[in-house]
């Protein structure tokens, strides 16, 4: 055993017990600094293992449940306290999962319902359709092909052209004045 | 596990939320309520059409071979409607108060009109609702010289410049050559 014994005993038995992954491979390098610590650490560490193992199966739900509801890291939230709820009890649990598993069988049937299902159209009825938007666009194309004609004539022939035309007349009578003086 | 059900089931209660929650065709933006507008409560339509977001991809996937453009135009729809009413037998000033009526009620409702023709007794307006900088939807009111009324409404992203582009590639006439 490495010096100061007695502080690295406790030391590496709280790592084998901890949950901590880090304190224990801290712990677990440390051991091998002495053959005498890495047995020791190794196991406390089976040991470790095998009580929680042992723990988990032999000991009764309901010692389990009073463990965990007193061990339990305290959330404020309602959400988390229900679902902590429902998750402590086995019943309420069983249920619940009953339940989410009918919703998702529902809503499963709905979104393949919903997407499978449309409406199914012959190739008469498409080709009508065809004919139709072809009608409509007849109808429509050619006057918002003219309005925006319209427009961009309108634009540029009243709006842009007569004030470029009275700048350049302005220019070129400051230039000619310019000259003359 | 349980709780990764949980956490899936809950994904799947809200995304079908959001799919419910989704406007209806009725409650888009560029859906024309014209058969609310008293002119044509006591009509009947001579004939008339609506062209679905589906049958309509499947035109659009069918035209894809033939005009890109074209194809491109009709995947943004979610809607073509159209509506012809035969007025033969009201007299020319009835229809144009129909129609003065029709631009006001589209005028009100915050449509804008785009292009607006005036002849003799032929008329044509187009009118396009724009929300966030985009025409999601567009109306077209037409007067014939038989008195025939047509109205088109087409739900959805419609670009104008496609529009207008398709008119030369196709070769539509100039309606302003053509009158």
């Amino acid at each position: 055993m490495v010096p100061n014994c007695s502080h690295t005993k406790n030391f590496l038995l709280n790592a084998a017990y901890s949950k901590n992954l880090l304190f224990r491979m801290v712990a677990f390098l440390y051991s091998l600094k002495c053959a005498g610590c890495r047995a020791m650490y190794i196991q406390a560490r089976h040991t470790s293992n095998l009580l929680k193992r042992e723990l988990f199966r032999e000991c009764p739900p309901s010692v389990l449940r009073t463990v965990y509801s007193r061990t339990r890291p305290r959330r404020n939230g309602v959400i988390s306290r229900i679902v902590e709820t429902i998750f402590l009890h086995p019943r309420i649990a069983f249920g619940s999962s009953a339940i989410v598993a009918a919703v998702i069988a529902v809503m499963g049937y709905y979104m393949i319902t919903t997407t499978m299902d449309g409406p199914v159209y012959s190739s008469s009825e498409i080709e009508l359709a065809q004919r139709q938007i072809e009608e409509t666009f007849n109808l429509l194309v050619p006057l918002i092909h003219s309005a925006e004609l319209n427009l961009k004539e309108d634009i540029i022939m009243r709006q842009v052209i007569p004030p470029l035309r009275d700048g350049i007349a302005t220019t070129t009578e400051l230039i000619s004045k310019g000259i003359r003086q | 596990m349980i709780r990764r059900l949980f956490v899936v089931s809950t994904i799947l209660i809200l995304s079908s939320v959001i799919l419910k929650t989704q406007p209806l065709l009725e409650q888009q933006p560029g859906y024309l309520h014209f058969e609310e507008f008293a002119l044509f409560k006591d009509l009947e339509s001579s004939m008339e059409f609506q062209i679905g977001e589906s049958l309509l991809r499947l035109v659009a996937n069918a035209a894809e071979y033939e005009s890109k453009e074209l194809a491109s135009v009709l995947r943004k729809l979610k809607l073509i409607r159209s509506y012809t009413f035969d007025l033969s037998d009201r007299p020319l000033d009835v229809l144009e108060t129909y129609t003065e009526q029709f631009n006001r009620r589209l005028l009100d409702d915050r449509w804008d009109i785009v292009y607006r023709t005036r002849e003799r007794e032929t008329s044509a307006s187009i009118y396009i609702k724009e929300v966030n900088e985009k025409v999601a939807g567009l109306a077209l009111l037409s007067i014939e010289t038989d008195h025939t009324v047509t109205i088109v409404n087409i739900v959805g992203e419609v670009n104008l410049d496609e529009l207008s582009a398709l008119a030369q590639r196709f070769g539509f006439p100039d309606i302003n050559n053509s009158r």
